[in-house]
């Protein structure tokens, strides 16, 4: 088995996890821990420091909605698929939400490696179908009021999501606001952390 | 936000063959199967699956077989490193090449796009 001319060698990587899950030695959630642990620049901080940034920065939060690619350029973040980024802000009325339909396409530069879940066929199938439902099943109930998009990545486009800013922050600097936001939530499967940490 | 850190010292060899690649000090990976390659792996070792030495006797194994010494790539290094893993699973009897081969195919496979949303 010659890995070095392996085609598809993502795909070798899911059948490798996906057997080891099915014969009980192995845990998806278990593996995304041991990701999250050494996860360091590279991990969810990068996405979490540009939304911050938006946060405080009206000029800024408007060139990362009209040019993501290059707003985060600005902020040394380039290339390994982050070439063409678009933002998508969550409001009162619309909330956004990110799937990868067809493999698992993700701005792994700015959101770190992708969990687990991101990548599992029932994700990626219901997510677009029922989103409101997948979402509650995150723990994310949202008012029938608020509309959800779901945004399909591809080779060509990766999705950023800008969730509201949490009520209670005002005052704060970007620094400070940077714990509030998680991976899910620049994902769409989750709001921003409040201060009180609920 | 807090993660407890996976302490590397035991899974790397500064150096010597099979030394992990980083940059600046830190891991370095330039794409996402690597890292969720590197993490299934410690999470079999640190489950008690295999030892980290008998792992790491099929990577040296791996490396010396091949004609790709400098591992500082981390397109390289893992594929080294994924093959090392299943030289480790066939010998531990975790599944047989058959079986990873025809998973994989699988696995490659999109899933249909029949709906309609914003792109």
């Amino acid at each position: 088995m010659d890995w070095l001319s392996l085609a598809d060698v993502e795909a070798r990587v899911n059948a490798l996890e996906s057997l080891m899950v099915e014969k009980g030695l192995a845990e998806h959630e278990a593996v995304d821990a041991v990701v999250a642990s050494f996860e360091n620049d590279m991990g969810p901080m990068n996405g979490a420091k540009v939304v911050a940034r938006a946060w405080t920065d009206p000029e800024y939060k408007q060139w990362l909605l009209t040019d993501a690619t290059a707003a985060i350029a600005d902020m040394g973040f380039t290339g390994l698929q982050t070439e063409h980024l678009v933002a998508m802000e969550n409001t009162d009325e619309r909330h956004n939400v990110v799937v990868c339909t067809l493999c698992s396409c993700y701005p792994w530069t700015l959101l770190g490696i992708p969990p687990a879940w991101f990548k599992y066929p029932q994700y990626r199938a219901r997510v677009v179908k029922e989103p409101r439902s997948v979402l509650a099943e995150f723990g994310l109930i949202l008012p029938d009021t608020v509309k959800i998009d779901v945004w399909d990545s591809s080779a060509e486009v990766r999705y950023l999501v800008i969730p509201q800013r949490p009520e209670g922050t005002d005052g704060m600097t970007a620094d400070e606001l940077v714990p509030l936001i998680s991976r899910n939530s620049m994902v769409g499967t989750a709001l921003a952390s409040s201060p009180q940490g609920t | 936000m807090t993660t407890p850190q996976v302490e590397l010292g035991r899974y790397d060899n500064p150096g010597g063959l099979g030394a992990l690649p980083r940059s600046n000090g830190e891991l370095a990976f330039d794409a996402p199967w690597q890292g969720r390659l590197f993490g299934l792996v410690l999470h079999l070792c640190n489950s008690g699956c295999f030892e980290w030495d008998e792992f790491k006797r099929h990577l040296i194994a791996v490396i010396e077989d091949s004609d790709v010494r400098d591992t500082r790539d981390p397109s390289v290094y893992y594929r080294q490193f994924g093959e090392a893993f299943c030289r480790l699973a066939a010998e531990k009897n975790f599944f047989d090449e058959s079986t990873l081969e025809q998973r994989t195919r699988i696995e490659a496979q999109p899933l249909t796009h029949d709906h309609n949303h914003p792109r």
